[in-house]
């Protein structure tokens, strides 16, 4: 078992965990999230990383996405319609566009809008792997053009 | 993926019905000319009546819808996320809309009439 820690977890539902643990197996594969509500305490071989970590998932098509009413979402969705399927790295290449596109919008908006989207239309297979998402602006919440992302299980 | 073009103006339609219900769509600051956008618009859908896949030749058998759609962008130096937030924007005045689309398909009606047998010469030949 590895236990990592960062400055914010994405969960299944979209939302950002602050001080967030993700616990993986030696493969990679991720077996719980805990939300520690932002209070981090101190635990046997926890590593922290500064970023946002971000399970490894496989999001499958499931079925026509169907147009949405805000502009945020007619975005995205115009990025997504064409995909079968799409794997985080992808979905990070949306979100920084989604950011360029939106730069009053928080990066969790960005996401809540996209997992939004996924769970709606796409069936997620999980993966093993666990990525790092690193140079965010973590104060502001906002995706830079330098972010990316890096596959640290 | 191969029928890229046809998903988004599928998808476009789509949100021009829908959008009218909406109307905070906000003006984009990299917002395509209308003109320009009606060009583009033509030639993505004759993008997507093209079809390579009973070509004999190799290359073009590679040819799939997406690299249609990418290859239009790039004709008209368009990034692929301006190309979308005009068509949100656009979409969201329905009646603009619909005349834009009449339009396009006025352009295609001028273009087939070009090409459809002449009657008079036909009575000619008879």
């Amino acid at each position: 078992m590895k236990k990592f820690a960062a400055n914010f977890i994405l969960s299944e539902s979209g939302e950002l965990l602050k001080n967030g643990i993700l616990v993986a197996n030696d493969d990679g594969t991720v077996v719980e999230i805990i939300d520690t509500k932002g209070d981090l305490d101190e635990m046997a071989q926890l590593i922290f990383h500064n970023g946002i970590l971000i399970a490894n998932n496989l999001y499958i098509r499931g079925n026509t996405i169907i147009p949405e009413k805000n502009e945020l979402s007619q975005f995205i969705s115009l990025k997504i319609c064409n995909s079968l399927q799409l794997a985080v790295p992808e979905l990070i290449d949306i979100a920084k566009q989604t950011q360029v596109e939106f730069p009053e919008l928080a990066i969790i908006q960005i996401f809540k809008a996209i997992v939004s989207l996924l769970n709606a239309h796409f069936s997620s297979k999980k993966k093993a792997g666990v990525f790092l998402l690193i140079h965010s602006d973590l104060v502001g919440l906002h995706l830079k053009p330098q972010s990316r992302l890096k596959q640290i299980l | 993926m191969k029928n890229l073009p046809g998903i988004i103006l599928v998808t476009f339609l789509l949100f021009g019905l829908a959008s009218c219900y909406n109307t905070d769509i906000k003006k984009p600051d990299k917002l395509i000319p209308k003109k320009k956008f009606e060009k583009m618009m033509i030639d993505l859908y004759i993008a997507q009546g093209m079809s390579f896949d009973q070509s004999s030749d190799s290359i073009r058998k590679k040819i799939t819808q997406t690299d249609l759609y990418f290859a239009v962008l790039k004709k008209y130096n368009v990034p692929d996320t301006v190309f979308i937030r005009s068509l949100i924007y656009y979409s969201s005045f329905p009646k603009d809309f619909e005349k834009m689309h009449e339009q396009i398909m006025n352009v295609f009606k001028e273009e087939e009439a070009k090409y459809k047998p002449n009657g008079a010469l036909n009575q000619e030949k008879r």
